[in-house]
């Protein structure tokens, strides 16, 4: 029964603490988005030859990991399948991110615009047990 | 040195091309950063001890990459990829390569 309660508290925790750190990224993010939007990207330009423009290769990137009770969900969902909703939302905020990194570098050397944009991920575990860490990785060349 | 991830290096003239030159890193940090991290992953978020681990051996796989264009005397990178992989625990292997250029 003591078990059962503090496995109980212990993912209450992890949900508020979780939830809230995750709002307020969203809501930084969507502050930040708003001063870079006017900086256009594109993944195509591979084989253009930008001569009157100056260039140079900028990349950002972020390492995000899932929380204690979105876990547990996971675990619940992989006995009935479907989409894994808070999966979904931890990715697509570490997307946003990684793609606001690279924006703000680009800006801050003086970037019109952005070529070949490319973004990949790459899982990196911290031990055997445990692996949900992800890396989101972005990079793209930055015409001036 | 002039990096680019595209054929070519934007208001620039490739004169000569030497061939793809590489680099790696493989980094890992202290046991006290794992741990750190071992917490954090209780409440989510982002590793900011691997965001930071990662763009290490990324500079310096980009460093090693640079070093040898420079052996080859190129002045220029293009179509720079990227690739990384979790090799062990804890560690990751970040890997670069392009085509070391010369242009005018």
């Amino acid at each position: 029964m003591f078990e059962i309660i503090f496995i109980g508290a212990f993912l209450g925790i992890s949900y508020f603490i979780g939830n809230r750190i995750e709002s307020n990224h969203i809501k930084d993010i969507v502050i930040r988005e708003k001063k870079s939007i006017h900086l256009p990207y594109r993944n195509t330009g591979l084989k253009d030859s930008f001569v009157d423009h100056e260039g140079f290769l900028v990349y950002g990137s972020v390492v995000v990991t899932h929380d204690a009770f979105k876990n547990f969900v996971m675990g619940l969902i992989n006995i009935i399948g479907g989409r894994v909703t808070v999966y979904e939302s931890l990715l697509e905020r570490a997307r946003r991110e990684a793609l606001l990194r690279l924006k703000e570098k680009a800006l801050a050397q003086g970037a019109k615009e952005l070529v070949n944009f490319r973004m990949q991920s790459a899982e990196i575990g911290y031990n055997q047990q445990n692996s949900g860490s992800i890396e989101i990785f972005c990079y793209a060349t930055a015409l001036k | 040195m002039l990096l680019s991830n595209i054929e070519s290096i934007p208001g620039k003239q490739i004169e000569v091309y030497f061939g793809i030159v590489q680099g790696s890193s493989v980094r890992a940090k202290h046991a006290g950063r794992d741990f750190m991290a071992g917490i954090k992953n209780i409440f989510g978020g982002e590793l900011k001890a691997y965001t930071e681990l990662l763009n290490e051996s990324r500079e310096e796989a980009v460093a090693r990459m640079v070093q040898h264009a420079q052996e080859r005397g190129a002045n220029a990178i293009v179509n720079v990829r990227f690739s990384t992989s979790s090799i062990a625990p804890g560690a990751a292997e970040i890997f670069a390569y392009g085509t070391a250029v010369k242009v005018i």
